[in-house]
């Protein structure tokens, strides 16, 4: 599998968390001091980054998978309303991955092996939940970000996800949530920042360190890691965990807040994966919501 | 590992509030400060301050009081 191109699309409204929240050390704990939020429906900020790949309609794309969570319709699929907008051809499969921080990397594990017969694959994140928080709650308000991403993958039997660890613990759902009841946190999302701070610690930390170690038992070099960007406090929480040169442990919540799905192919745009193949490889993380976590290592197969 | 008085040193650094407003019997909901984010902050700087005398554990990350944290940390 190759991603041969990813685009973005934030939210048009730029937003400074400074003017959210009376509290100096606020933007220093998350290092977010804008957040961005759509004024239009995630579908359509999912259609404008995928409008930024060249010539997308020619693409011999066969399957649109869109990772978005809540979607803007409950059914049909928000995949096939994207597919439509964007004039991909009809004699494809469309259908959403109802999945948050963890869902690109999660999509990733599933597009790999649907290459095998859908060898062009269109893989869209996007979610807008700003709309979704309670405008007091400083703990979401001052990091969320609405975007959208498109990543074209390709079937490419050099390349791919050599390595693959995840988790997932519905036990821990209350600790980030969002019902479809109004009665539960008045149908706002809920997040206990702190508890899944922990969750970062005590879980994700050990499985990144697991893949590391899998590198360093297979002679392989890591060339990037490419964490979800939740904020400043979660990501240096892992960071100074791992034994890695601290500069291929790629960051941009500073750019653009925590963008949910998108935050890593955010990151794949401004540093795209070596696939130079050979000993050089990446690893990519996303975790969040459910709670999951997903670990892979992606390199010469 | 940590006492009282250390305890509320600590938590109104964190927290970024004078240290006359947290008492040994304070609850997080008692301090606007001490939200969800502000608990988090609490969590990262009790790392920094006990290193390795610091066991991190999900019961500390949902607690509400300064006596539970207390309890957890003295285990």
């Amino acid at each position: 599998m190759r991603l041969l191109i990813t685009q973005t699309a934030l939210g048009n409204r730029r937003i400074r968390v400074a003017d959210l929240f009376d509290a100096p050390d606020l933007i220093e704990k998350t290092g977010i001091e804008h957040v961005y939020e759509a004024e239009e429906s995630t579908t359509s900020l999912a259609v404008k980054a995928c409008r930024k790949i060249p010539n997308l309609q020619a693409r011999p794309i066969k399957l649109c998978l869109m990772v978005t969570q809540p979607p803007d319709d409950f059914l049909p699929a928000n995949a096939i309303d994207l597919a439509n907008q964007v004039g991909l051809p009809s004699n494809i499969i469309a259908f959403d991955l109802n999945q948050g921080c963890s869902g690109f990397v999660q999509a990733l594990c599933l597009v790999e092996r649907l290459l095998d017969y859908y060898s062009e694959t269109l893989l869209v994140t996007a979610d807008r939940y700003r709309s979704k928080l309670d405008q007091a709650d400083r703990s979401t308000n001052s990091v969320f970000s609405d975007a959208a991403t498109a990543t074209v993958c390709a079937t490419d039997n050099r390349l791919g996800i050599i390595y693959e660890d995840h988790y997932t613990d519905g036990a821990k759902r209350n600790l980030l949530f969002q019902s479809a009841s109004k009665e539960d946190n008045n149908g706002h999302l809920h997040m206990s920042g702190a508890e899944i701070w922990m969750f970062t610690r005590l879980q994700v930390v050990p499985q990144i360190q697991k893949a590391i170690q899998y590198c360093e038992e297979n002679d392989l070099k890591i060339g990037g890691v490419y964490l979800h960007q939740a904020s400043r406090i979660v990501v240096h929480g892992i960071k100074k965990f791992l034994p890695v040169d601290k500069s291929i442990v790629f960051e941009n919540y500073h750019i653009h807040g925590n963008t949910v799905s998108s935050t890593i192919p955010f990151l794949l745009k401004e540093h795209p994966l070596d696939e130079s193949g050979g000993t050089t490889v990446s690893i990519l993380a996303g975790f969040g919501v459910g709670l999951t976590s997903s670990v892979i290592v992606y390199g010469e197969k | 590992m940590i006492n009282e008085s250390e305890l509320i040193d600590l938590v109104s650094d964190a927290l970024g509030v004078n240290k006359d407003s947290i008492r040994p019997e304070s609850q997080s909901h008692e301090i606007p400060e001490w939200d969800s984010l502000g608990h988090l902050s609490i969590l990262s700087l009790l790392q920094q301050k006990l290193g390795d005398r610091y066991q991190e554990n999900q019961e500390l990350a949902s607690a509400t009081s300064i006596k539970e944290l207390l309890e957890c940390l003295n285990k």
